[in-house]
Order: structure tokens, then C-alpha cells, then sequence
């Protein structure tokens, strides 16, 4: 047994696209790694099928993290990295959502999930639902703020 | 009609005017410049920014070209690089190898631009000429290898400044920067030649060598030397204070660009750019000091304010409330002025709170009402003639006075200069110069308001004023009759008429007569608008704040029962409904036993320091909360409290428009000192009160809300025909009049202990016309004693021809030579002047040489 | 920092006894914590507490340059700090564009294999000794020792080392580093097939570790782990070869699967033989390494020679500002991986445009392994816990970061 060469994101982008139809808002394929983009109410609906879908398998979650645009009305912008392991394929899920809103916990999908979401609500405060133990974890518990915000201070006086 | 452009296959809309560059910019190309400057007319001289457009036989420098309908551009092109790098290299060949020790490196545009163009290996070697630098002044230094020609020094000091002190000399690979025939530099000093310089060729002095550009911090302030309100930025690192320069922001000036540039238009004075180094001044207080046994000793604040707090409420207990009095200052921010305000009203329950704005502002206040301070620069600006009134702009409103001198030379409007003193806009800005009689400002008005009055056909104007009359102005002012009828005739032509004067040292004694004159003059010139400029960063705002013994927030009246009842209910108090006593009925003698003095030194930048060192010496308890241990903490202090400068805290300033504006805390506060309104809250909490102020916010919130509840009621001003007072007049008894005015370069109490300021000016000197110095018997630079109102100064005689030979001139803000010693309640002083004791001859001899070459 | 989860499992009759280890205990390889309940000698649930060596690399990174953040990769894992870095610079060059010299990419095989090797004599070295092997630990810090003498030959510094740039290497390294790594060649096999006779067939090993802390491999690739410990329970991954970077693609190496149990035995023997891969890894490098530049020539991101500097106006211009500022690089993300000792190691990088990354996240590998360790010591014994802490091989400079 030996792993494969990845494969390619134009190829998956089709079988993703058959799979998940108009639930993919915008796509894009740079670097060679397929990118979707999807709206925060179908999080778990494509999570599930991206994992379930035999032709994509995505059993493996790679990453979660967020990245903070002040100033936008969604300004959270909460960005998977899912992996097939062993047939090689790879994928980024984005999704954007308001501050005061939260998304699915994709703990529920893969287990793996928990401590990188903890970690994304520890220090930038999205809020993931059905988690199963969503609380601090890099930070004090009784800590106020959630340092990667943009309006955190990079450095104090 | 905006303008729609192709750029490298890109469609840019624009407004018309804008040139290629503004369009290129727009639509986030990156075009390389070096002599373009968004605050500066398009200059055209480096070739840094050509690009090629469709039809244009050669590449054309897009900074002084106009976008045009349907161009087509192409900013990357082989032959646009081409250029872009040969420039480039050739202003490189003589650039030194400075980088590692350059104040520039890091935003430096030479660096960025060679970056961005791609020249990376010389072709050309290095060959630089590696002269010496040298200082142009005390405060600017230069350094010749570095400078790349883009001129943008001469064209700012020619532009923006007026000055044009600096000139491109000689010609071709010779040419420098430098002042005319090498004469040394003579202008205001601003700096504006640093913040343009791209490279490092023009440097601060006092910044020189102190921090890296990737070191520094920047925060959002305000200038607090005068009542503009110039927004700066303050470069701090670890807690110190480097430096202050302009907000580049405000500097971005094209057509694309509409933003508010603020009221300073984006410049920095002198005071604003080099007068912020008495925040780290040695002499700073930095823990509450305590009288024990005659001597200021250390002590905690616990115990400083506690002793406060029980002297305050013994006084009040013992002699009531009235005998507390609080005098406050300009230099405080709103939060502060409020809080004072309310800390006299309701928690001692006095309105003894007053300030030295008594002797100026307050009057005019009174006079003209509050509609008069509601005005804004830009209004300013629309006015066709401007008579400026008194001191001189350009000492105590200076980038008011640069802006000024754009709008007379590039509009073309008409500037009348009517004061006692020579001032910089004499010689190329204004089209006429009256030169008055010391205090005979209001006398002027009055005769060109006569004067006006009698020319008009329609006969609208007051008979009151045919009561005065252009001869008798003439014979008052010492002016010629046919040039006050010339100027009446100059103002009634342009109609519309901005009728400026600050509210700075001269005008003590005279502030209600001239702001009275002013008014009656607009009933003569209806189109006319008085400009009345509040002196201190906050003046304006410690009246809209109600610091005043006869003043309520939003300008309303003590005797106001509405108001006061309005403000008792937001403060939860019944508030005391006699007028407090004014700082003029302390010092004449009403009963006080505590006395609060806060950012004034009382004891020497008083008028009738007489009458205020006995108010201090009558005071049971003195307590001063100040910077520095001034004349007043120093002698008459029993608590002295250590405040900080306005780097070091949040607040509010209330500009001469009525903009108040935000002041960012740059640093955390010098030691132990606390922000006033800390102190304020502090010590009201001891004395009882339920205040719970977190921050300047909080303070900054319920102000909103009571000006809300309070709101102002314009009253017109009042115009009421007065004879003018006689003045008194001096012939040859060894008496002359005493003028003053406050300095450029010595503003007030805090930034006289500016050492950079300092460096320009060494010792006050009494300025005299050489005539009458030698019919004193005086010789230039000898010491003289100057008597008047039973103080004696000394200074050192200065000849300036320039003077009429009838007075002598004192600048304010000297703390050793305190000019309010002199002054008496009259508008006028005579003051006796004579030859002190002999100076070392070798030392006068020298000076005089200096002055005759 | 953890009295929620004190009470919460404490629960409310009280009758565990709840074990605080940590986290200044020795066998925890840092500031970890973990916080027991222990029914007797059995472990009736683990909950490890981190962030005592929170940094917050990810904030500082957003106003440092992109090559200033090496200082900082460098301190993430820093018995490996060669991965680390290797890791961020494939991440940076990708969103940058910038184009890597052949020679540079096959050096960075050497280091990102030279640091594999003392990350995992680390590893074996502090493993056995919390097991109770202490002489393997010796040995595993002498050779270790003399991998940091090779990384001292190559840079001058022996840990932190920040000896790749963005665009290649700073400078080529002098000829004595290839005559000293390849002498020590022999001298790492030798080493390495003494620990494994010292461990793999010692009965007290073999008790301590196998069938300890088993997961399957399903289990192991729905948790996310990575790495070894992937690996162990016999998945074939390895972003070497799934995602090739720097020169892996051009030399061959077999990804070990130990004995494919999942076990701490698997996970310890499989990495004993990516010790051997390693130097394999090494010697074909050294043998196939072409000549050439080891620093891009795009002078926009690559540091002008040091005699220049001092005497081209150019240079030092172009130099001050590229330090200063950082080189610009395009707007935009990117996701890149590499297969540091300890799994996959990747860092997610946004661009605004400007010479400073808008966001940098990182994948630690440690941080992700970790979270299984409440699952693989649920219903062990107490002191199977340091095994099994040992086996996920761990460092909390990347947990924390």
C-alpha cells in the first residue's frame, strides 16, 4: 500500500459540486486546493455528507480556525481544512458568520474537532453549538477577553 | 463633471481636477513619487511618476497631469520602468550609505520607492560628496548628502508656511538648500520642512538620533499650546514621549480626497511640533507634596488629598462655603472643567470657580454673548477681508495665521493688520498696517465704525456712532486720519469682513471694550463676522463647561434660576444661587480659606501679581495641582498635587470652533501623577460625594447629557455706544507704554518649561526703539528695570526699529520676567524705564555690534 | 485554571480521589497538566490542562514580518525547531509565490531531517527514563548532542536556529557541515540499533508498553491524530509523500507503521525506524544534492550579499526596507503542511497585501495528539499515564504556542 498523489481540485470540485449542488455558494481551486464557500445554517448538512459521500470520504479533520474582519456585518470567517485519508483528497470549507451568531459544532461529525473549536472560541469567540464541552482552553477560565480579535490590542502601552 | 480614465486596462472615475496620479491612486495602483506631495501643488521635478499614455508622443509625469476623459494609461510598461529605474540610480549615486543611523529609516520614501521600483545592484558606483551637516537652527538641522532636490522644504515653507525662508542656491551639481545668500534662518520655525523631507536631509534636533521609526508608537492627539486645536500624533516608546508631528491623514490633500483636514489643516506649529518636551522635564512633580515645618515634603496621596478633604470641609464648616475658591484653567480638558465645576457647586456648594479666562474670555463673552464663539475655520475662510486685531496671529494662533496668509496670497483677500506691535504678516501679507496706540485697539474700531457709519447712504447705522469720528480716532490711535478713512473705504469695498482677534495678553484690561467696539462695528458693516480666538487649548471649553463664578454649563447665567434648578436636579443638589466671587474679587480682597489653584501659576502669570501674591498669603490653606512646582506651589503651596500633561491622559478639548476633540492618553502618567479628573473625583469622594467616574468617558457621557438638559439661549450681543476712555500718554518723563503679547515660542505655564522652545529664545527682553533707548540713555542689550504698579522687572533693553518710539514691549510667558506684574486693571500701563545696574561693558559693546552689522 | 474541571469531575458524592499532575511533574515533558480521577490505581477519567506556555505567537505574529516570525516557529517545537520552520517557510513561499533554488530545496530535506532526528532522540531519551530506562537516556542525549553540533556547524546556534529564510537559505554552509554529517552517518545507525536492542525485546519495555493506550485506526483518523501516532495504528500517512515540499518527492524512504496495534509499542517502534529513514533520507541528499544557489535571486525577498551592503547604496536601501517593512506579499490564504516528528504541522497564512501576515494560524500537531489522551488512559493504570503521554510525544511549546 502506498498513498496516492493528491487529487486534483478541479476533478473534486465536479464530484463535490454534484454532491452538495447550490449549498456551495463560491469555489475556487488556487494552489491546487479546492476551496467552497457555504452559508453557516448548512455547516453540519455538508459536513456530514462531505465525510458520508463514498466518492469524497472526508474522513479526517485537519484544522479549524477563524480569521476576524472588523467592520464586516458577518465578521467571523470560520475556515475548515478536511482531509481523505488514505485516497488524498483535500478540501477548505469557509463560512462566515455575525459575531453574536454561532455555527454547528462539527464535533458532532468528527471528534476530533473539540479541542481545535475550543481553541477558536478561547481566543477568537465564535460560539459552536452542540459542542460537547465548549469552554476556555488555552486562556484562564475566568479571562474576559478573546485575543485574536482585530480589536484586541497587538501590543500594549 | 468627474472623469472616467483607463489605467492599465482598468476604468478609474474621478472628479475633475484630479490628475493621473489621484486616478492611479484611486484605483489602488502604486505609481513611485518623490517630490509629489499630496499637501504641496504638483511639482514635476523628480520624473518619478511618468507613465505612458495612448497618443502622448513621450512618458508624462502623472502628478501635474490632468485626468482626462477616454486617456488611456499604462503605468507598467518596459519603457515606463525603464525610466522610473534610471531615475533612480542617479539619485542614488549620491545618496551616503546612512541607512543604519538615519532618523528616516524605516519611512523613509527613498527607501520605499527604490524598494517598490526594483532597483536592487548599482550600476552607477557611489559617489558622494560627504559634507559636513550642520544646523540650520537650534531646533533644525540639515545635512546635506541626504538631500535628494525635490524641494519640497522651499515650496513648503513657501506654500503652506508663508515664510520662504528656504531657497534651492546655486545651480546644477552645486545647488543646496539653504536660507537666501546663507543669511541665517529667520521664520517661525514650524518644522514643516521635517515632516516634508522624504529623506533624512531635514531633521529635528531635539528628536535626532532618539528612536527608530519601527520603534514608536503612534497615538491620536491634540495640540494644546493654543485654541486651533491641530490634530498631531504622538510618537511615544516604553512610556516616553519622542516626539510630536503632524497627522499624516490630514495631510492627504487631492481632489479624490474630501475628508475634514481638521482646524489645522494638517500643520503644526512651532509650540505644537517642538513644545512637548516639558512632559519629561526633570522639574516634573511626580508625587503630592506636603508643607512640613515651612518645608514641600513628599507625601502619599492618601495623605495630600485627605488633609485636603479635611481643610476643605473645616473651611466650610467653620467660614461656610464661600470661603473655598477653586481657580481653573485652560489648559484643562471638558471632563475636567466640568468636574471642577461640580466639584464647587455641589459638593462645597460655592460658585467660587474661576479662571484667568476672567480677563479675557468671560468679558467677551459677556459683551458679545455665545453666538459669537460659534463659528468654524472654514467659515473663516469664505470671508473677502480680514482685520486682525492686536497681537499678532502668528505668535499666538500661528497655524491660524499660516492659513490666513494662503487665503490673502493665493485669493487674494484683503488683510488689514491693526495692533501696537509689528507682526509677521506686516511686510508680504498685509495690504495695510495700522499701527496703534498701545490699547487704543478699541478706539480704531470705533473710528472706522463712525467713519462707516457716516458714508453709508441708507443711514441704517446708529446714530450713536457719528458720535465718535475719524479725527478723533486718529488723534487717539496715533494713526493718520486718511489711513483709517483708506481702510474704512477698503473694508466697506470687500462687505464682507472677518473681524479677528485673540483673546491672548494684550487685550487684559480691554477684552469688554474691544469685543463692544467689535460689535458696533458690524452695525456699521452688516456683512461683517467677529472672530473672537479663545486663547488656551480649552478656554472656550472651561466656559462651555461653566468654570466660571458667574457661568453655568452652555454659557447660562448663575442668576439663570432655570438652568440652575435643571442642573441641581441632574446633579441631585440644590446649587448655590449667589454668584460666586470672580478671581478680580478674590484678589481685591474677599475672605478665603482655602484656595485651589490648578494649572496657574497665580503668582507670576497674573495681572496685578501684587494683588494675587497677597490673595495667596491671605489664603488660610493653599493647594496647587500642577505640573511643576511652580512660583505659586513653591512659595505658597501647603499641598501641592502632581497632575500630568495632556499625553498622558484621555480628554476632551473644546477648539475656538466649538470642536471638541479627542486627546488619546499616549503614556501612562510620570510617576505618581494622576490625571485631574482623577484627582477631582478622588478628592470629591472624600468629601462625601457618590461620584463614580471610572474613566474620562463616563464623565465625558453625563456632560453630553447635561448639555442636553441646559442648552445654550443666544442672547444678541449687545451694542451699546461707549465713549471711549482717554488713554494715557507718555512725553519724555521716562515713561513709556507697555505692550505685550504672548510669544511664539513661550506658551504659558507648561510649555515654558519646553527646553526646546527655549533654545529659540534665551532671556525676555523689553524691545525699544533705538531713538527713544538712546533718550533714556540706554544702550542696546543693557539691563534695565521697568516700574509700573509697584512691581519692578528686570530685562535685558533690546533696539527694534520697528516699534513706535512711544512704547517699550514685553513679551508674556516669561516666568522670570512676569509681565502680569505690570499690568493694572486699566487697558493701558505706563511703566517708567531705566537703566539698571551696570553691565560688564565688554558684554554691551558686543551686542551693539551685533545689532548695527 | 482548572477548579471547573476539578469539580466537575470530582462530581458531587465525592467518592473518587482526584490526582493533580502537573504541571511541573517531570514525566508531563513541559508545563503540562493533567487532572485525574482515580478509582483506586485505575483512571476513571484524565483531563489534561494547557496553556501554561501560552505565547500568543499566533497575535504577535500579526505585527511581526513574515521572516521575523521564524524567531517565534523556532520556540514552537523547539526539539525540532528545523520543522517548525521548515513548516511555516513552505507555508509563506506558497502565498508569496516565491521560487525556491534546487539546492535549497534539498538542503532543507537535511535539516528537516536532522531535526526529526533530535526531536526524536528526545523523545526515546525522555520516554524511556519516564518508563524507567535511564541509560537509554543518556545515550539519547549524546547522540543528540551531536546532532545539535551539526546544526551548530551549519548556523552557528544548536536550537533555535532560524537557518531557513523565505527564498532558500541565508548562506550556504561551509564544507566542513556535509564532511561532518557525513561522518556521523554510521555513528546515528549504530546508535539507533542500540536502543533498539536495549528496548525492543526487554521484557520490563515490552510490559510497559504494548497493548498500552490503544486506538484503533479509525478511532486514530476520526480524532485527527497525526504523525506517529497515525501511524501506529497502521495508516499509511505521511505529508511527505501525500503532499511532497521541499525535495521528498525525489528520494525514496518507506513510511513505517510499526506494528500497526496502535499500541505505545507500535508508536515507539515505528519511530525508532524513522530514525534509520531519516539518515537514508540524508545520505541520498548528500549524494544527489545538485550545486547551485541556496537563496532565490528575486531581490525583493532574498538578503543582498554582506560585502555589498556596506559599499552599494542599492543594497542597503533595499535591505532596510525588506527588514523593516517585510517583503509584500499578495492578498490571500494558503494552507500549507509538512510531516514535522510529532505529525502533521500545518500553518493557515492570510494575506492583506502588506509585508505582515493578517492572520497566521497554526496546526500543531501536539495540540491535536493530545486530545486523545483522555480516551487512551480512560480504565488504565496510573502509571500507564506517563507511557502513554510519552508515546504521543508531546512538546507544549507547540500546544501552547
Amino acid at each position: 500500500m502506498s498513498i496516492p498523489p493528491p487529487v486534483a481540485a478541479d476533478s473534486l470540485h465536479e464530484r463535490v459540486r454534484a454532491v452538495l449542488g447550490d449549498k456551495v455558494s463560491a469555489a475556487n481551486t488556487r494552489s491546487n486546493l479546492l476551496t467552497i464557500e457555504i452559508a453557516a445554517s448548512d455547516l453540519l448538512a455538508v459536513a456530514t455528507a462531505l465525510r458520508d459521500e463514498p466518492e469524497l470520504r472526508f474522513n479526517y479533520f485537519g484544522d479549524v480556525t477563524a480569521v476576524h474582519w472588523p467592520g464586516e456585518t458577518q465578521e467571523y470567517e470560520v475556515v475548515y481544512h478536511l482531509r481523505s485519508i488514505p485516497e488524498n483528497r483535500s478540501i477548505r470549507v469557509k463560512t462566515r458568520i455575525a459575531a453574536a451568531e454561532a455555527v454547528e459544532s462539527m464535533a458532532q461529525v468528527w471528534p476530533g474537532a473539540d479541542w481545535p473549536e475550543r481553541e477558536v472560541y478561547d481566543l477568537m469567540g465564535v460560539q459552536f453549538v452542540n459542542h460537547p464541552d465548549l469552554r476556555r482552553i488555552l486562556m484562564d477560565e475566568d479571562y474576559e477577553y478573546h485575543p485574536l480579535r482585530k480589536d484586541f490590542p497587538r501590543e500594549g502601552l | 463633471m468627474p472623469v472616467t480614465l483607463t489605467v492599465d486596462g482598468q476604468e478609474v472615475t474621478v472628479p475633475d481636477g484630479a490628475t493621473i496620479l489621484d486616478a492611479c491612486r484611486q484605483a489602488g495602483i502604486y505609481i513611485p513619487t518623490l517630490c509629489f506631495d499630496t499637501f504641496l501643488k504638483p511639482y514635476g521635478a523628480c520624473r518619478m511618476c511618468v507613465v505612458e499614455v495612448e497618443r502622448a508622443p513621450k512618458p508624462l509625469s502623472s502628478c501635474n497631469t490632468a485626468a482626462m476623459d477616454g486617456m488611456v494609461v499604462s503605468t507598467k510598461t518596459e519603457p515606463v520602468v525603464h525610466a522610473q529605474q534610471g531615475i533612480m540610480e542617479m539619485t542614488l549615486q549620491h545618496h551616503p550609505l546612512d541607512c543604519p543611523y538615519c532618523d528616516k529609516s524605516g519611512v523613509c520614501d527613498l527607501q520605499h520607492t527604490a524598494y517598490e521600483v526594483g532597483v536592487y545592484r548599482s550600476k552607477l558606483g557611489s559617489d558622494n560628496p560627504n559634507e559636513p551637516d550642520h544646523e540650520l537652527s537650534p531646533l533644525i538641522e540639515w545635512d546635506p548628502n541626504r538631500c535628494i532636490y525635490c524641494g519640497k522644504c522651499v515650496r513648503v515653507c513657501d506654500e503652506r508656511v508663508g515664510d520662504s525662508a528656504l531657497t534651492f542656491n546655486l545651480r546644477g551639481f552645486h545647488s543646496y538648500i539653504g536660507t537666501q545668500f546663507d543669511e541665517p534662518l529667520d521664520c517661525v520655525e514650524c518644522g514643516e520642512c521635517i515632516e516634508v523631507c522624504p529623506v533624512g536631509a531635514l531633521l529635528s534636533r531635539p528628536f535626532m538620533h532618539s528612536g527608530r521609526a519601527w520603534q514608536v508608537h503612534q497615538s491620536e492627539s491634540v495640540c494644546n499650546h493654543c485654541s486651533v486645536g491641530c490634530q498631531m500624533h504622538v510618537e511615544t516608546r516604553m512610556g516616553e514621549v519622542l516626539r510630536t508631528k503632524a497627522n499624516p491623514a490630514l495631510r492627504d490633500q487631492t481632489p479624490v480626497n474630501t475628508r475634514d483636514r481638521g482646524p489645522g489643516d494638517g500643520m503644526l506649529c512651532t509650540r505644537g511640533r517642538f513644545g512637548y518636551d516639558y512632559i519629561h522635564d526633570d522639574g516634573r512633580v511626580t508625587q503630592p507634596l506636603v508643607r512640613k515645618d515651612g518645608q514641600l515634603e513628599p507625601a502619599s496621596w492618601d495623605e495630600a488629598l485627605s488633609l485636603v478633604a479635611a481643610r476643605i470641609a473645616a473651611a466650610k464648616a467653620e467660614d461656610g462655603p464661600d470661603s473655598v475658591a477653586a481657580i481653573t484653567s485652560g489648559r484643562l480638558s471638558d471632563e475636567e472643567n466640568y468636574l471642577i465645576a461640580r466639584l464647587m457647586r455641589e459638593v462645597v456648594g460655592t460658585n467660587n470657580i474661576d479662571s484667568a479666562e476672567r480677563w479675557t474670555l468671560i468679558p467677551t463673552l459677556h459683551a458679545l454673548g455665545p453666538a459669537a464663539f460659534d463659528f468654524t475655520i472654514s467659515q473663516m475662510e469664505q470671508m473677502d477681508a480680514f482685520l486682525v486685531v492686536g497681537g499678532d496671529l502668528m505668535e499666538s494662533h500661528d497655524v491660524l495665521g499660516m492659513r490666513m496668509r494662503q487665503w490673502v496670497r493665493d485669493e487674494g483677500k484683503l488683510l488689514i493688520q491693526a495692533g501696537s506691535l509689528p507682526s509677521r504678516q506686516d511686510d508680504r501679507f498685509a495690504r495695510r498696517v495700522l499701527r496703534v496706540r498701545p490699547g487704543a485697539e478699541q478706539h480704531l474700531l470705533q473710528g472706522l465704525a463712525a467713519e462707516l457709519a457716516r458714508q453709508s447712504a441708507d443711514g441704517n447705522a446708529p446714530a450713536d456712532l457719528r458720535g465718535y469720528s475719524l479725527e478723533r480716532a486718529a488723534a487717539d490711535t496715533g494713526i493718520d486720519a486718511a489711513a483709517i478713512g483708506e481702510a474704512a473705504a477698503q473694508l466697506a469695498e470687500a462687505g464682507n469682513v472677518g473681524i479677528v482677534w485673540g483673546l491672548g495678553s494684550w487685550l487684559i484690561g480691554g477684552a469688554e471694550a474691544l469685543a463692544q467696539a467689535a460689535a458696533n462695528l458690524t452695525l456699521a458693516l452688516p456683512q461683517a463676522r467677529l472672530y473672537p480666538l479663545a486663547n488656551k487649548a480649552n478656554s472656550r471649553g472651561l466656559a462651555q463647561m461653566g468654570a466660571g463664578a458667574d457661568i453655568l454649563p452652555n454659557f447660562r447665567s448663575v442668576d439663570d434660576a432655570q438652568a440652575r434648578s435643571a442642573l441641581g436636579r441632574l446633579w441631585d443638589v440644590v446649587l448655590p444661587d449667589a454668584a460666586g466671587h470672580t478671581l478680580d474679587a478674590l484678589m481685591a480682597g474677599a475672605d478665603v480659606s482655602v484656595l485651589y489653584v490648578i494649572g496657574e501659576d497665580l503668582a507670576t502669570s497674573a495681572r496685578n501679581r501684587q494683588q494675587a501674591q497677597a490673595l495667596l498669603e491671605r489664603a488660610g490653606f493653599v493647594v496647587v495641582q500642577d505640573l511643576f512646582v511652580n512660583a505659586t506651589a513653591a512659595e505658597y503651596a501647603d499641598v501641592v498635587l502632581p497632575a500630568v500633561s495632556f499625553a498622558e491622559k484621555t480628554g476632551t478639548f473644546t477648539n475656538m470652533e466649538g470642536r471638541a476633540q479627542r486627546a488619546q492618553a499616549a503614556i501612562p502618567p510620570v510617576g505618581e501623577a494622576k490625571p485631574d479628573w482623577q484627582i477631582f473625583t478622588e478628592l470629591a469622594l472624600q468629601l462625601g460625594a457618590r461620584w463614580a467616574y471610572r474613566n474620562s468617558d463616563s464623565v465625558v457621557q453625563e456632560i453630553a447629557a447635561v448639555l442636553a438638559e441646559i442648552p445654550v439661549t443666544h442672547s444678541a450681543p449687545r451694542f451699546a455706544w461707549q465713549e471711549p476712555p482717554a488713554l494715557p500718554s507718555v512725553n519724555g518723563d521716562g515713561k513709556l507704554l507697555l505692550v505685550t503679547q504672548d510669544h511664539l515660542f513661550v506658551p504659558g505655564v507648561t510649555g515654558r518649561y519646553s527646553g526646546n522652545l527655549r533654545r529659540l529664545v534665551e532671556a525676555p527682553t523689553a524691545e525699544i526703539h533705538p531713538a527713544q533707548l538712546a533718550r533714556l540713555g540706554i544702550e542696546d542689550g543693557e539691563s534695565v528695570g521697568i516700574q509700573a504698579n509697584g512691581a519692578d522687572l528686570t530685562v535685558t533693553a533690546k533696539a527694534n526699529d520697528k516699534l513706535t518710539e512711544d512704547v517699550v514691549y514685553l513679551p508674556g510667558g516669561f516666568p522670570d520676567a512676569p509681565v502680569g506684574a505690570l499690568l493694572g486693571a486699566e487697558a493701558t500701563v505706563a511703566v517708567s524705564v531705566r537703566a539698571a545696574a551696570a553691565e560688564p561693558a565688554a558684554e554691551s559693546s558686543s551686542a551693539m555690534e551685533g545689532a548695527e552689522s | 485554571m482548572a477548579t471547573v474541571e476539578i469539580e466537575r469531575i470530582a462530581g458531587e458524592d465525592d467518592s473518587g480521589l482526584i490526582l493533580n499532575m502537573g504541571p511541573q511533574h517531570p514525566s508531563t515533558h513541559g508545563v503540562l497538566r493533567v487532572v485525574l480521577k482515580m478509582d483506586g490505581e485505575y483512571i476513571e477519567e484524565a483531563v489534561p490542562i494547557i496553556g501554561y506556555l501560552h505565547r500568543g505567537t499566533e497575535k504577535i505574529a500579526e505585527s511581526e514580518t513574515y521572516t521575523q516570525i521564524l524567531g517565534y516557529t523556532d520556540r514552537m517545537d523547539y526539539t525540532a525547531a528545523a520543522s517548525s520552520n521548515l513548516g511555516w517557510l513552505v507555508a509563506v513561499e506558497a502565498l508569496a509565490g516565491i521560487e525556491v533554488p534546487e539546492r535549497a530545496q534539498w538542503l532543507r530535506c537535511i535539516v528537516g531531517e536532522l531535526g526529526r532526528l533530535a526531536g526524536h532522540l528526545v523523545w526515546i531519551g525522555t520516554h524511556a527514563l519516564d518508563i524507567g530506562a535511564m541509560s537509554v537516556f543518556l545515550y539519547a542525549f549524546r547522540a543528540r548532542e551531536r546532532v545539535l553540533e551539526l546544526f551548530e556547524e551549519l548556523c552557528g546556534a544548536r536550537m533555535t536556529h532560524s537557518v531557513m529564510r523565505p527564498g532558500g537559505f541565508l548562506e550556504e554552509p561551509r564544507e566542513p557541515f556535509y564532511e561532518k554529517l557525513e561522518s556521523l552517518f554510521d555513528y546515528f545507525v549504530k546508535e539507533i540499533d542500540q536502543f533498539d536492542k536495549l528496548l525492543s525485546k526487554n521484557d520490563l519495555w515490552i510490559g510497559r508498553t504494548v497493548d498500552v493506550g490503544v486506538i484503533t485506526a479509525d478511532d486514530a483518523i476520526a480524532m485527527g491524530l497525526s504523525g506517529p501516532c497515525l501511524r501506529g495504528s497502521g495508516v499509511e500517512w505521511d505529508i511527505r509523500k501525500a503532499e511532497p515540499y521541499a525535495a521528498y518527492d525525489k528520494v525514496e524512504f518507506d513510511v513505517p507503521t510499526g506494528t500497526g496495534k496502535g499500541d505505545v509499542y507500535s508508536r515507539y517502534i515505528l519511530r525508532i525506524e524513522e530514525m534509520r529513514q531519516s539518515v537514508r533520507i540524508m545520505r541520498q541528499v548528500i549524494e544527489h544534492m545538485p550545486p547551485g544557489p541556496v537563496m532565490t535571486d528575486d531581490a525583493r525577498v532574498g538578503r543582498p550579499d554582506t560585502p555589498r551592503l556596506y559599499t552599494d547604496m542599492e543594497a542597503m536601501i533595499n535591505h532596510f526596507w525588506m527588514y523593516i517593512h517585510g517583503f509584500p506579499v499578495p492578498r490571500g490564504e494558503t494552507y500549507a503542511a509538512i510531516e514535522a516528528p510529532k505529525g502533521e504541522l500545518a500553518f493557515y497564512v492570510v494575506s492583506d497585501g502588506s509585508g505582515k501576515p493578517y492572520r497566521m494560524h497554526v496546526r500543531s500537531p501536539s495540540f491535536v495528539n493530545l486530545q486523545s489522551l483522555p480516551y487512551l488512559v480512560k480504565g488504565r493504570l496510573l502509571a500507564d499515564v506517563v507511557a502513554v503521554i510519552g508515546s504521543i510525544d508531546i512538546v507544549l511549546g507547540e500546544i501552547d504556542r
